[in-house]
C-alpha cells in the first residue's frame, strides 16, 4: 500500500506560501561551476557532453574525484567538492553538483538558475528522470520523517505526467543534480564528504535550510540518471547518513526524543521486515549505530559549524517531514497486503491505498467488522457468556488427551469421543499461554471476522460478490439461523457456521491451472474441512454436497475431486458421530422456531435477488436456508447443528444475492436491494446483547466457592426445571432436568453427555428416591457419586423443596445468589483410597500417594482402567500401588488424532506450496 | 429456469410452516410423594421427665434415633426390631438434655412411634413426620397456673421459618413474637404461649411453615398433670370418641384456621341413637368454638363433626382426675397401631364402628399375643381393657376408629390410634 505524494508536503500542518519572484538578473549573466562528481565505474563522458550542450554554458567544469590522467579538455579536476569550493572566488554565483552518471537535458541548468534566481533560492535540485526511459520518474524532490527516512511519493515506475511539474519548497533534492549558491556552500562548509550520495544531499539540504536558506525542487529541469551511483533507498552506509545528517541538522530538544524513538522504530522494522522474511535490516540497523557512534566526534564538530550559520529552528524542517515512520509505514503496508490478500481474492483490499478507501468492498468489510465488534462487544468486556454449549475450555493438555482417545469425564465419565471442538479450543488456548478466556474470545472474535469475509468470498465465487457482501457476511452469522444456534449456546456451531464460507470457497471456483495449484486447491480444501468439522463433526461431508449442488445449478464451476479429497477431513468427526449414533436422528433438539417476519423477508430477498440478479445464487441460497431450517427440525442435535450452520450461510448468500443485482434500472432491481438491506438490518437483533446472541451468563460466576472447597475431584449435581437453565447436555430427572459437572466448573469437553449407562441408571434411581422424599439422608446416596454440591435452579427448587426441606445431611448454602445451593456433608472424592485418602484429578486421570490399597473410583466402570481394575457396580477399583490410575485407550481415536493432525499440517504446507507461483 | 427455480423457492420457504417445530425436551414424571421414611418426637424430655418411644408397626427390622439439638446430632442410636415390629427407645439413656427432640428413621414407613412422658403427670403423644400443611393445636388455654407451650423442632439440614397464628376468646392474638420465629437446623425452639399470650381462657394454635419445615407439639401443665398433643391437620370430617371420666370434663375444640367462616354440624353417636345434625353452627374465620361433650351424650359416645371446610378437631379431658387431649380421627380404617398405649399403665382402648354393618376387632400385644377380639355394632362405640405394656395393634373387618386412655392415679393419658397406611 503506498500512498501518492501531494504537491506539497502532505502532513505538514502548515503548507508552505507560495513561492514569490524576484526581480532577476539575466541568466547568462550568472557564474555557475559544474562540479560533477565521478560515479566509480562509470565513464563521466556523456555527463561531460552533456553539460556541454547546456543553454547556459557553466564558467568551469570541475570533475571531482576522477582519474587525473586523461583529462577530458577544459575541465579541471579537483579531489573533492571541498576542493571545489576552496578554489572559487566570489565571481562564482553557483556551484551545479552533478552526478556522473547523469545526463541533464539542454536546458537543465537553465531552468535551475532561473527558477532559483526567480524566487530567492539557496539550493535547486533538478527533477530527474531514470535513465534508459523517457518519462519514468525518479525523483521530483522528497520529504522526510523526522528520523530522515526519504519519502519521494512516487510509485515505482511511475511515468512522468507532468503531474508534479511545479516549482515548491521541498525537504531535499538529490544530489545527483542540484545548484547551490557559491557563498552558501562555503559557508556551511561544502558537502559532507563522509555521507554517500543521497544522504549527502538531504544533509546539504537540511543545513541550507537551518541556514535560513530556501530548498526547492524544479521539475523544468530535468535530468536523466543511471542510476550506477546507488538508487539512494538503501544499504547502511545511507542509513548511517541519514541519521548522521539528522543528528547535524536538530536541535538538543528534538534530539532527546527522536534518538530513542529511532531506536525503537529500528527495533520494530527489523522485527516486522523478520516477518516479511528480511532479515538485513538488523544488520543494517547495527551498523548505523555503530557508524555514527563512530564518527560521532566530526558530527559533533559539524553540529557546531551548523550552529554558527543557524537561523531557524527545527520547525522549519518539520513543515517538510511527513509524520511518523516512514519504515513503519511501508513493513506494516506489507504486512497488512499479506494478510488482506488472503481475505480478498480479488484484491481489493491489497490495492493501493486510494483505490482501498474507494473500493466497496473495503467499506463493506469496515461496516461489517464493525457490526462484529458491536455483536461481540461483552467478549472484549467480560468475556463470553457461560452457558448451555458455551463453556470454559479445559487444561490444553488434557482437552488434546481426551480427543486423542483419553477418558471423557462428562457426566460420570465414559470411554465415548469427546466433542472435536477441544482440537481446535486447545491449540489456539495453547498459543495464548493456557488463557482459556482469552482463547474463547479470540477464537470467537477472529471466527467472526473471518465469517464475514469468508461470505463475501463466497460470493464472489458465486457470482454475487460486492461491498454489500460482507454485510451479507453478518446476517450470516445473526441472521435467523444463527440466532436459533446462539439462543441454544451453541457456541462450536457458530463457529462452524462462520468458517463454513471458507471450506465452500475451497471447493468453489475454476479449476486449478497446474497440478500445483491443484494440490494446493486440495490442501486448502482439507484444512478448511477439518477445521470445520472440529466445530461441527457433521458439516465435513457438507463441501462436498455443496460442490455437487454448485455441479448440478450449473454455470459455476466446482471442484468436485478437491472436494472429495477435503472430505478426508470429516474423519475427525467420525469416532464422535459413531458414538452419538442413536442421537443422530433423535434426543434432544435446538429449539428451531419460526420467526413470521424473517421467513418472509428472507423470501422476499430470495425471489427479487432471482429475479433482477442470479437465480442460480439464490437457489443455491434458498436451497440452504430454507432446506437446512426445514430438515433441522427432524433430525438431533448434531445434525441440527450442521444443517443449521448451512442454514446460516445461506442466509447469507441470499442477502449478499439480493443486493449484488445487475446494473439494469427497474423496480425489481431496487426492491431486491432493500429487500437484502432489510434481511440484514433484522438480523443486526442479534447484535443487542453483544454475545453474539447468546445468552446471558448463567454459570460463570457465582460459584466459585465450590472450588473453593474442593478436596480431591469431585462433581456438582445441577438441576434445573428447564434443560436450557443447565450447561451442556442434561438429563430428564422426575420433574426437573439434571447434570453433573466436574466441581472445578464445567468445561467444553462436559457439554456433551456421553451415552446413558449404569451410572447414570444408579443416579437417576438415586435422584428418584430424594425426590419422592423417601431418603432422610440423600447426601449419603450422592456421595457414592462424588458429589458435594448440589446445585439447584430456583424454579426446580420449589419443586425439590418438599423433598429437600426434610433430609438431614445437605446442608443449604445461603451465599448463592439466583440458585439454591447444597452442600453434602458426607463428602467421598470421585477418587478415594480404602482409607479415605482423597486423589486428585491428573489430566485424564487421578494421582495420589502410593498405596497398597485400592482405590475407588467412582465413575462408570470401564476395564481399560488401571492399574488391576476391578467393577463393583456401575463404578469400580483399581489399585494404589503406583499412585496413579489412568485409562488406557484401545479404540481408534489415537490413529484419528494422529491423522488430524497429519491432515492439519500436511494441508497447511500443501496450501501454501501450491499457492506460491512456480 | 428461472421461474421453476423460484416455484422451487416457494416450496421450500413454505416447507418451514408444514414441518412442525421439535417437541420441547419434557423431563420424566414427578415422583409420587413416598411415605416419610421417618418421624419426629419433638416433644421428648430427659432431664425433667422420663421418656419412652414406643416403636409399633412393620416386621423385623431397624430404625435409627438421633437426638439433635443446638444444631448438632447429640446422641444417636439403632435399634433392632423383632419379628412382631415393636421396640421402645428411653431417650434419658441417650441423653441428659433438657428438650431433646428426636427424629428416627425407618426402614419401613409403615411403622409409628409415640412419645410417652413420665413425671409430674403422665402425657403421651404420637410423632410425626413433617407437613407443609398447618399444624393445629387446640384444646390449649392460658389461665394463672398453667403452663402452655408449644415446641418447634427442626430435625433437618435447613433452616426453618413459622408463623403463628393464634385465636382466642379475644380473637386473633397479633402479638408480634408469633411471627417469623426461625428454627435453627436441628434445633427446637420451645414457644411458652402462656407467657406471650397470659390469661387467655381458651387459646389454639396454627403453626405456618414459611420455609423448611418444623414439626411442632404442645404440653399443656396445670398442676399435677399435664397433657401433651401432637399437631394436627385440618380436615372436614372428624370423629371424636368421649369416654366417660370420673373426674374429667369433656370438651370437643374446633379451630377454624381459614380466612372464612365455616359452617358444620355436630352428629352425636350415644349408647342407644344417633343424632345426625344435633348441633348446626358456624365458625367465624379463624376462630375456635369449644363445646362441653355432656351437653350431647349422657354417657360415652361418640361426636362427628362434619364442616363444610377443614377444621381441627381436638378432645379434651380436663378436671380432678387429670388432664388429656388427643386429635379426633379424619378418617375411619381397619388397621391401627396404638404404640404406647399401656405404656402409663392399664388402659383401654374405645373403638368406634363407623361402618353401616357390624365389625369385629382383634387386639394385638405388641408381643404378638392377642389381647382380645370384639364386635363393635354399627354406630357404637366399644371399650377394651389393655394390659399394662407398650401398645396394641388392631385388626378390623371393616373401618373403625380408634382412640386409647389411660386413667391414672389424678393422672390422664390418651391419644388416637394411627393408620400404619395413612
Amino acid at each position: 500500500m503506498t500512498d501518492r505524494m501531494n504537491l506539497t508536503p502532505s502532513d505538514s500542518t502548515e503548507a508552505p506560501g507560495p513561492l514569490e519572484a524576484n526581480d532577476s538578473r539575466p541568466t547568462d549573466a550568472v557564474s555557475v561551476v559544474a562540479a560533477i562528481t565521478v560515479v566509480s565505474g562509470v565513464d563521466p563522458s556523456a555527463t561531460l557532453e552533456a553539460v556541454a550542450r547546456q543553454d547556459v554554458k557553466p564558467t568551469s567544469i570541475r570533475l571531482v574525484g576522477g582519474d587525473t590522467e586523461g583529462e577530458p579538455r577544459g575541465v579541471v579536476l579537483n579531489e573533492d567538492l571541498a576542493a571545489v569550493v576552496a578554489e572559487l572566488d566570489s565571481t562564482v554565483d553557483y556551484v551545479w553538483i552533478l552526478h556522473g552518471d547523469a545526463e541533464p537535458r539542454p536546458d537543465a541548468l537553465r531552468a535551475l538558475i532561473e527558477e532559483t534566481e526567480r524566487i530567492d533560492a539557496s539550493l535547486a535540485g533538478s527533477k530527474l528522470l531514470v535513465g534508459g526511459t523517457q518519462d519514468t520518474l525518479e525523483s521530483v524532490g522528497s520529504a522526510t520523517d523526522v528520523f530522515g527516512e526519504p519519502y519521494s511519493g512516487l510509485d515505482e515506475g511511475e511515468v512522468d505526467l507532468e503531474q508534479y511539474d511545479v516549482v515548491r519548497d521541498v525537504a531535499f533534492v538529490s544530489s545527483v543534480s542540484m545548484l547551490v549558491r557559491r557563498d552558501l556552500l562555503r559557508g556551511l562548509g561544502g558537502v559532507d564528504s563522509l555521507l554517500a550520495p543521497t544522504a549527502a544531499g538531504l544533509d546539504l539540504s537540511q543545513r541550507v535550510r537551518i541556514a535560513g536558506g530556501r530548498v526547492i525542487v524544479v521539475p523544468s529541469s530535468e535530468v536523466f540518471h543511471q542510476r550506477r551511483c546507488g538508487r539512494g533507498d538503501g544499504g547502511w552506509r545511507e542509513q548511517s547518513g541519514r541519521l548522521r545528517a539528522m543528528i547535524k541538522a536538530y536541535r538538543p530538544v528534538t534530539l532527546v526524543w527522536m534518538l530513542p524513538f529511532y531506536l525503537l522504530t529500528g527495533i520494530l522494522d527489523s522485527l516486522g521486515s523478520l516477518l516479511l522474511g528480511r532479515w538485513r535490516l538488523i544488520p543494517r540497523y547495527v551498523l548505523t549505530w555503530a557508524w555514527n557512534i563512530a564518527h560521532l566526534s566530526s558530527t559533533i564538530s559539524s553540529r557546531r559549524t551548523l550552529a554558527r550559520v543557524r537561523q531557524v529552528g527545527d520547525e522549519e524542517l518539520f513543515r517538510y517531514q511527513v509524520r511518523g515512520s516512514v519504515r513503519l509505514r511501508q513493513v506494516g503496508a506489507e504486512l497488512s497486503d499479506r494478510v488482506l490478500t488472503a481475505f480478498d481474492e480479488d484484491s481489493t483490499v491489497t490495492r493501493r491505498a486510494s483505490e482501498l478507501w474507494s473500493a466497496p468492498s473495503t467499506w463493506g468489510f469496515l461496516v461489517a467488522a464493525i457490526l462484529v465488534v458491536v455483536g461481540l462487544r461483552s467478549i472484549f468486556l467480560g468475556g463470553l457468556p457461560v452457558v448451555r454449549h458455551s463453556l470454559p475450555f479445559e487444561d490444553p493438555f488434557t482437552s488434546l488427551s481426551r480427543f486423542a482417545g483419553g477418558w471423557n469425564a462428562s457426566g460420570l465419565g465414559s470411554p465415548d469421543a469427546v466433542h472435536p471442538s477441544v482440537v481446535p479450543a486447545s491449540l489456539v488456548e495453547a498459543i495464548v499461554f493456557g488463557s482459556g478466556e482469552t482463547a474463547r474470545s479470540i477464537l470467537t472474535f477472529f471466527g467472526f471476522l473471518a465469517g464475514v469475509t469468508g461470505l463475501a468470498r463466497l460470493a464472489a465465487r458465486l457470482g454475487v460478490g460486492s461491498g454489500a457482501a460482507y454485510l451479507a457476511g453478518v446476517a450470516s452469522l445473526f441472521g435467523m439461523p444463527a440466532a436459533m444456534l446462539a439462543a441454544d449456546g451453541r457456541w462450536s456451531a457458530l463457529m462452524g457456521a462462520a468458517l463454513l464460507p471458507w471450506a465452500l470457497v475451497a471447493v468453489t471456483g475454476p479449476r486449478p491451472a497446474s497440478r500445483r495449484r491443484l494440490l494446493g486447491a486440495m490442501g486448502l480444501a482439507l484444512v478448511t474441512t477439518t477445521v470445520v468439522t472440529f466445530f461441527v463433526p457433521a458439516l465435513g461431508v457438507v463441501p462436498l454436497l455443496f460442490a455437487l449442488a454448485v455441479k448440478v445449478v450449473g454455470r459455476f464451476q466446482s471442484r468436485l475431486l478437491v472436494a472429495l479429497v477435503g472430505t478426508a477431513g470429516a474423519g475427525v468427526g467420525l469416532p464422535y458421530l459413531h458414538d452419538r449414533l442413536p442421537l443422530l436422528l433423535d434426543g434432544a433438539q435446538i429449539p428451531v422456531p419460526t420467526d413470521l417476519l424473517a421467513v418472509v423477508v428472507l423470501a422476499a430477498a430470495l425471489g427479487l435477488g432471482m429475479v433482477a440478479g442470479s437465480w442460480r445464487a439464490g437457489l443455491l441460497a434458498a436451497g440452504m436456508s430454507f432446506g437446512g431450517i426445514t430438515i433441522a427440525r427432524a433430525v438431533g442435535s448434531d445434525i441440527q447443528e450442521a444443517l443449521l450452520a448451512v442454514s446460516a450461510v445461506g442466509v447469507g448468500l441470499a442477502a449478499a444475492t439480493a443486493m449484488r443485482t445487475w446494473d439494469r434500472p427497474g423496480a425489481f432491481t431496487w426492491l431486491s436491494r432493500l429487500a437484502g438491506a432489510a434481511l440484514v438490518v433484522i438480523s443486526l437483533a442479534g447484535l443487542a446483547g453483544g454475545r453474539a446472541g447468546m445468552p446471558a451468563d448463567q454459570w460463570g460466576e457465582g460459584l466459585d466457592f465450590i472450588r473453593m472447597a474442593e478436596t480431591g475431584a469431585e462433581r456438582v449435581l445441577l438441576i434445573a426445571a428447564d434443560p436450557a437453565r443447565l450447561p451442556g447436555e442434561s438429563r430428564q430427572g422426575p420433574g426437573f432436568f439434571y447434570r453433573t459437572v466436574d466441581a472445578r466448573g464445567v468445561t467444553l469437553d462436559q457439554g456433551i453427555l456421553p451415552e446413558f449407562d449404569d451410572g447414570d441408571a444408579a443416579l437417576g434411581g438415586v435422584l428418584e428416591e430424594i425426590a419422592s422424599g423417601a431418603t432422610l439422608r440423600p447426601g449419603e446416596k450422592l456421595s457414592e457419586f462424588g458429589i458435594h454440591w448440589l446445585v439447584v435452579t430456583d424454579e426446580a427448587a420449589e419443586l425439590l423443596r418438599p423433598a429437600l426441606d426434610t433430609q438431614v445431611d445437605l446442608n443449604p448454602f445461603p451465599f448463592a445468589e439466583g440458585r439454591t445451593v447444597y452442600e453434602n456433608t458426607v463428602v467421598r472424592p470421585v477418587a478415594e483410597a480404602e482409607d479415605g485418602t482423597p486423589w486428585e484429578r491428573d489430566g485424564t486421570g487421578f494421582v495420589g500417594p502410593e498405596t497398597s490399597q485400592n482405590v475407588r473410583l467412582a465413575i462408570q466402570g470401564n476395564p481399560a482402567w488401571g492399574p488391576l481394575w476391578q467393577g463393583e457396580g456401575w463404578a469400580g477399583w483399581v489399585s494404589g500401588q503406583l499412585g496413579y490410575t489412568t485409562y488406557r485407550n484401545r479404540r481408534p481415536e489415537v490413529a484419528i488424532a494422529i491423522a488430524a493432525a497429519v491432515m492439519l499440517l500436511g494441508g497447511a504446507g500443501l496450501a501454501v506450496w501450491g499457492r506460491r507461483m512456480p | 429456469m428461472r421461474v421453476v427455480a423460484l416455484a422451487v423457492v416457494a416450496i421450500l420457504a413454505a416447507a418451514i410452516f408444514v414441518v412442525p417445530e421439535p417437541g420441547q425436551q419434557v423431563p420424566g414424571p414427578p415422583a409420587p410423594a413416598a411415605p416419610a421414611g421417618y418421624t419426629v418426637c419433638p416433644l421428648v424430655e430427659s432431664a425433667r421427665r422420663t421418656t419412652v418411644l414406643d416403636v409399633l408397626g412393620g416386621g423385623a427390622g431397624e430404625v435409627d434415633a438421633n437426638v439433635f439439638a443446638g444444631g448438632a446430632i447429640a446422641a444417636d442410636t439403632t435399634v433392632q426390631l423383632p419379628e412382631e415390629g415393636s421396640a421402645a427407645v428411653e431417650v434419658s439413656e441417650l441423653t441428659g438434655i433438657a428438650l431433646a427432640p428426636v427424629l428416627i428413621g425407618f426402614d419401613d414407613p409403615s411403622r409409628r412411634v409415640q412419645t410417652s412422658l413420665t413425671g409430674a403427670g403422665i402425657g403421651s403423644a404420637s410423632c410425626a413426620p413433617a407437613s407443609p400443611e398447618p399444624q393445629l393445636f387446640l384444646g390449649g388455654d392460658s389461665v394463672e397456673g398453667t403452663v402452655y407451650t408449644l415446641l418447634l423442632s427442626n430435625p433437618f439440614a435447613g433452616s426453618a421459618t413459622v408463623d403463628l397464628l393464634a385465636a382466642s376468646e379475644v380473637g386473633v392474638e397479633t402479638d408480634p413474637g408469633l411471627e417469623g420465629i426461625v428454627v435453627p437446623p436441628r434445633s427446637i425452639v420451645p414457644v411458652e404461649l402462656s407467657s406471650l399470650l397470659p390469661g387467655r381462657q381458651l387459646m389454639s394454635v396454627a403453626v405456618v411453615t414459611r420455609s423448611g419445615r418444623v414439626v411442632a407439639g404442645a404440653k399443656h401443665e396445670s398442676g399435677s398433670d399435664f397433657s401433651a398433643v401432637s399437631g394436627i391437620q385440618a380436615s372436614s370430617d372428624w370423629y371424636l370418641p368421649f369416654p366417660q371420666i370420673e373426674g374429667a370434663y369433656g370438651t370437643l375444640a374446633l379451630y377454624n384456621p381459614s380466612g372464612s367462616e365455616v359452617p358444620f354440624q355436630l352428629d352425636v353417636y350415644g349408647p342407644d341413637e344417633v343424632f345426625e345434625a344435633a348441633h348446626e353452627d358456624v365458625i367465624p374465620a379463624r376462630s375456635q368454638v369449644v363445646l362441653a361433650a355432656r351437653d350431647f351424650l349422657e354417657g360415652p359416645g361418640v361426636l362427628r363433626v362434619v364442616a363444610t371446610a377443614p377444621l381441627g378437631a381436638v378432645a379434651r379431658f380436663a378436671g380432678e382426675a387429670g388432664e388429656a387431649v388427643f386429635p379426633g380421627v379424619a378418617t375411619p380404617g381397619p388397621s391401627w397401631l396404638l404404640p404406647g398405649a399401656g405404656r402409663h399403665g392399664a388402659s383401654q382402648a374405645y373403638m368406634f364402628n363407623a361402618g353401616v354393618g357390624e365389625a369385629t376387632a382383634r387386639l394385638v400385644a405388641p408381643d404378638g399375643q392377642e389381647i382380645a377380639t370384639e364386635t363393635v355394632p354399627s354406630g357404637a362405640m366399644v371399650a377394651v381393657d389393655l394390659p399394662a405394656g407398650s401398645g396394641a395393634s388392631v385388626e378390623a373387618d371393616s373401618e373403625i376408629v380408634v382412640v386409647w386412655m389411660t386413667v391414672g392415679d389424678g393422672v390422664l393419658a390418651a391419644d388416637a390410634g394411627r393408620q400404619p397406611h395413612e
